[in-house]
């Protein structure tokens, strides 16, 4: 679907890298933006040690964690990616990068573009959207980062009386879910 | 294998969940050990998908394990599988489990199926052969990266409940970035302590009556070490309110017998045991040399009983110290201890080996004239680095020490780092939220007299890395050594004891130096925050074509600069006598060969600059690696040092005209990255009242292309600081100061008679362009009357104009 999309310039002379998605999504991407996901760079690097390199672009790359869907988030977030993750000088600059954050906010997305920048070993990417997640559990009450993560609270009730009392404070004062 | 099969089928299509499949799995028999059981599907809300668990478990000996497979329908993903977690159950819970029928847990059991796996690790095998495709779950290592960017200690603490795996990544991490809090003291009295959380402004209350009455000291590991008037010593950790008695100290007070109780123990540091984990090392500095003394705490989990015997354990050990070190500060560094003596001196320490020296020095303070005479000593390690701190109240400055060259070097940023310093140990954190700070609280004990009355206690601040800049020194009677200082950032007042500059005069610049002339001709570098002095050559050159001026009026403006043509040395410009005419001095700071440099012009001696038109200097400035100076009523010239054949001054450009500019009183010049301007300061005297009084200023900005003067109304983003001293400017987008304007203070020596009679000293002022408006400096301190602030501006912007230039070098390229 998106392949073509993803190259405007398809005659551009950057190398091309396909990468193959779980649900068999053929994706062409250039070599520059291939190079930040760590997993496709260190399978690209064995492969030239094979002297299969000569193929170039025609090697397709299995990604079998990854959806199609993720990959093109990704994809797209790479681009737009160099000024991004320099760390913030003042406090505006903080507050516009909430904001940016912000907009990958849907919260199953987020977890899904963290596993996927994870199994790809996206340093950049992974950073932005722990941060992101971060964001949005901030003074969250535990019921809404359960429900959020999807996880099922496994202390046993005794367990979670006695930690709530012990740490009474933070658990006060969080914000609507 | 049975179940692999099975999942398989799940794994095909949607219709696999169906109730023959399940009913297939049901239909598996029971076998000791290990468990399946499923959840009917549920829709999870977030992501509109169906979803449902299956758990896998696996007993052994010593306890259970159970993969938690979820399986997610979504119209995005089809099936999807992954192993998500592990947990670690001890077996006693899960023999509760099987029997009672109503634990929660039992659910898991109601549905269970067990199969056989002959071996965990065929778990393992599993999670690689089905090939999960999206996890729905994260793994730990991401949960504990997205925990590591809460901001708050009360999220971590939070993020701490919501579930096992949680939990144990909370605990897995060491450093605990969220959490630097601010224990406010309080009266004796009370038992209620208020934190203050630096990373989110807030103020948290708790409960410690242990703490009551006592002197406490802090540490980045949650404890605290409080000593009482009774000279017991406890270590408490203030959100587990657990309490651990220190041993007596005895063999502390042994050796000053003299000493209160709140004034025996200068600084308790807290380390983690490097030969031993799981126990705590105390080191105290006590007593009237700052002796060293430690203690180890075994926290009693198992077996304790084999480092019983260890030296410090049950009793305080004091350290042998047979050159009488002055200890400052302690650090633990890759499981090394490091101790700092004296001003600056590091040494090693080592507790455990009876017959190597205890301490070893390993590096020799720096050189005096480069720290000068701190007043407080830090030491302490970041992950890569060991960093020194030398506080002087009004500034920090920070060495790091280079392992390799085994010195001291100074650094001027700290990156991403946050450093507490105060009474108890020295750290700092790595952050990005406060970072390249540096916060302080009193320190200061040794002066108070009583416990309580808190002497102390209002010296608490931050000190950022960045914006060192700019200050104001304030001018007070001849015969007091105490100067008073204002911060234009931190709008805050400052004392020194200076008597470097008791009875002399002195001109500010943005380096940090600050040249002084006595009554004795003699002039000197000083620089303000590390308290050193180097002496500048004679004046001898310039008196002679000045004879008869005053030592006051001798020199009119005194200007330092980087020299261009030379890193690592100060170029000192004077304009001086009767016509203004202009000498220069070169100093080098001694680093490695300065010989080379030896016999150029105005090293060791002041350089008349030939000036065949008789031009009258008012100012100089160096812009682009080039020195211009400003003559007469606004000529710009540019000038070579050392040059010997060509000219030394080329007119660049010339005045504007007279019905321009009229007769201004002062003219300034100041550079920026990209620009070069000409201040005009205009003003009239009032005899009666003996002072002067600014009252407008025009700005000209040259234009490189038409090499020509134009007016302008605009300073943009940049403050002017002009008086005595260097003029100089900052852009204000990094400091908090007011953009387009003019800070200026009095500049009228020549008017005055007498030294020290201060004639001047009272046009101190902000001129705001945008309004053309002369506003007060708005000093609001209270307690405090500005009599007269004959000052200067002075600061410390090294750093920002050499990343300027990096920049322009750049785009240059």
């Amino acid at each position: 679907m998106s392949n073509t999309s993803e190259n405007p310039n398809p005659s551009s002379s950057s190398a091309k890298i396909t990468l193959k998605t779980s649900d068999n999504e053929l994706f062409e991407v250039e070599e520059a933006v291939a190079m930040k996901f760590c997993t496709v760079k260190q399978y690209f690097e064995d492969e030239k040690d094979n002297d299969v390199a000569a193929r170039g672009s025609s090697t397709v790359i299995p990604l079998p964690n990854v959806h199609s869907a993720v990959l093109a988030r990704l994809i797209s977030y790479c681009k737009k990616l160099p000024q991004s993750n320099a760390v913030a000088d003042n406090h505006e600059e903080e507050e516009t990068k909430k904001k940016e954050r912000k907009q990958y906010g849907t919260p199953g997305d987020l977890v899904d573009l963290i596993s996927a920048a994870n199994y790809l070993d996206f340093k950049e990417g992974l950073e932005f959207f722990n941060q992101a997640l971060a964001d949005h559990i901030q003074n969250k009450s535990v019921e809404y980062v359960r429900k959020f993560f999807g996880i099922k609270g496994d202390f046993e009730p005794h367990e979670e009386e006695k930690y709530r009392e012990e740490y009474a404070w933070a658990f006060e004062g969080v914000d609507e879910d | 294998m049975k179940f692999v099969g099975a999942l398989y089928s799940v794994h095909c299509s949607r219709k696999a969940i169906t109730d023959t499949h399940r009913s297939e799995i049901h239909s598996s028999l029971l076998i000791s050990g290990s468990f399946i059981s499923m959840f009917s599907p549920f829709l999870d809300p977030y992501t509109k998908e169906e979803r449902f668990y299956i758990y896998l478990g696996y007993l052994t000996s010593r306890g259970c394990y159970i993969i938690t497979i979820t399986v997610t329908l979504g119209p995005r993903y089809g099936i999807s599988l992954s192993f998500s977690r592990i947990l670690y159950l001890i077996v006693k819970s899960i023999e509760a489990v099987l029997t009672d029928p109503f634990h929660p847990l039992a659910s898991i059991m109601v549905s269970m199926i067990c199969i056989l796996l002959t071996d965990l690790a065929e778990c393992f095998w599993l999670k690689i052969g089905l090939g999960s495709n999206v996890q729905s779950e994260l793994p730990p290592e991401v949960v504990r990266e997205i925990v590591n960017r809460l901001h708050t200690f009360q999220d971590f603490v939070a993020a701490a409940g919501v579930s096992r795996t949680w939990r144990s990544v909370c605990l897995s991490i060491s450093r605990r970035p969220q959490l630097p809090c601010l224990m406010l003291s309080e009266t004796l009295s009370t038992d209620m302590r208020h934190f203050f959380s630096l990373c989110d402004n807030n103020r948290y209350q708790l409960l410690l009556s242990e703490v009551q009455g006592k002197r406490c000291w802090g540490s980045p590991h949650g404890w605290i070490v409080t000593l009482g008037p009774d000279y017991e010593t406890h270590l408490l950790h203030l959100t587990k309110r657990v309490q651990i008695a220190l041993p007596p100290l005895n063999t502390i007070r042994t050796l000053a017998a003299t000493e209160e109780w709140f004034r025996l123990v200068h600084k308790f540091i807290l380390l983690n045991d490097p030969s031993q984990e799981s126990s705590l090392l105390v080191i105290a500095i006590f007593g009237p040399v700052n002796r060293l003394a430690f203690a180890r705490v075994a926290f009693d989990r198992g077996g304790e009983g084999a480092a019983l015997n260890r030296r410090g354990q049950g009793q305080w050990a004091i350290v042998t110290n047979p050159d009488i070190l002055k200890f400052n500060d302690v650090a633990c560094f890759n499981d090394q201890l490091y101790g700092l003596c004296d001003n600056g001196k590091l040494v090693c320490l080592e507790f455990d080996a009876p017959l190597a020296a205890e301490v070893q020095v390993i590096a020799l303070q720096p050189s005096e004239e480069e720290v000068g005479m701190p007043q407080k000593l830090y030491l302490m390690n970041s992950s890569e680095n060991l960093f020194v701190m030398r506080h002087e109240t009004i500034c920090f400055l920070v060495y790091k020490f280079n392992f390799g060259a085994l010195a001291w070097e100074e650094v001027t940023d700290l990156e991403d780092l946050a450093v507490f310093v105060g009474d108890g140990n020295s750290w700092c954190i790595h952050t990005s939220a406060i970072s390249n700070c540096i916060y302080f609280t009193d320190d200061n004990w040794e002066w108070q007299r009583h416990p309580g009355v808190a002497c102390g206690g209002r010296d608490v601040g931050v000190f950022s890395m960045a914006r060192r800049l700019p200050w104001l020194m304030l001018s007070e009677t001849l015969s007091t050594d105490m100067r008073h200082f204002f911060s234009l950032y931190y709008n805050n007042r400052y004392q020194l004891r200076l008597p470097q500059v008791h009875e002399k005069r002195y001109w500010g610049s943005p380096h940090g130096w600050v040249v002084t002339l006595g009554p004795d001709y003699e002039t000197h570098l000083l620089h303000l925050m590390k308290r050193v002095q180097i002496p500048l050559p004679p004046l001898n050159t310039i008196r002679t074509l000045a004879p008869i001026e005053e030592w006051f009026r001798l020199v009119h403006k005194f200007i330092l600069f980087k020299d261009p043509s030379q890193d690592s040395s100060l170029l000192v410009i004077a304009i001086f006598g009767p016509v203004n005419r202009l000498a220069f001095a070169r100093v080098a700071f001694d680093r490695g060969g300065g010989g080379a440099f030896l016999n150029r012009r105005g090293q060791g001696q002041w350089a008349i600059v030939t000036n065949p038109d008789n031009l009258k200097f008012n100012d100089v400035a160096c812009f682009n690696d080039q020195i211009y100076g400003l003559c007469d009523n606004g000529k710009l010239v540019r000038f070579e040092l050392d040059a010997p054949l060509a000219a030394e001054l080329q007119v660049i450009a010339p005045q504007p005209s007279e019905e321009e500019v009229g007769m201004p009183q002062k003219l300034y010049l100041v550079e920026t990255s990209e620009n070069l301007y000409g201040i005009f300061r205009y003003g009239f005297h009032i005899p009666s009242k003996m002072r002067h009084e600014t009252i407008y200023f025009l700005v000209y900005k040259l234009n490189f292309g038409a090499l020509a003067w134009e007016e302008v109304t605009d300073l943009e983003d940049i403050a002017v600081f002009v008086g005595e001293g260097n003029s100089w400017c900052i852009p204000t987008s990094t400091i908090l100061c007011r953009s387009n304007c003019i800070y200026f203070t009095d500049d009228n020596w020549e008017w005055q008679r007498y030294p020290g009679v201060a004639y001047g000293g009272h046009d101190v002022g902000v001129f705001n362009m945008a309004q053309r408006l002369l506003q007060n400096l708005s000093i609001s301190c209270s307690g405090f009357e500005l009599i007269d602030y004959l000052g200067f501006f002075f600061g410390y912007i090294k750093r920002k104009r050499e990343k300027k230039k990096k920049k322009k070098k750049k785009k240059k390229k």
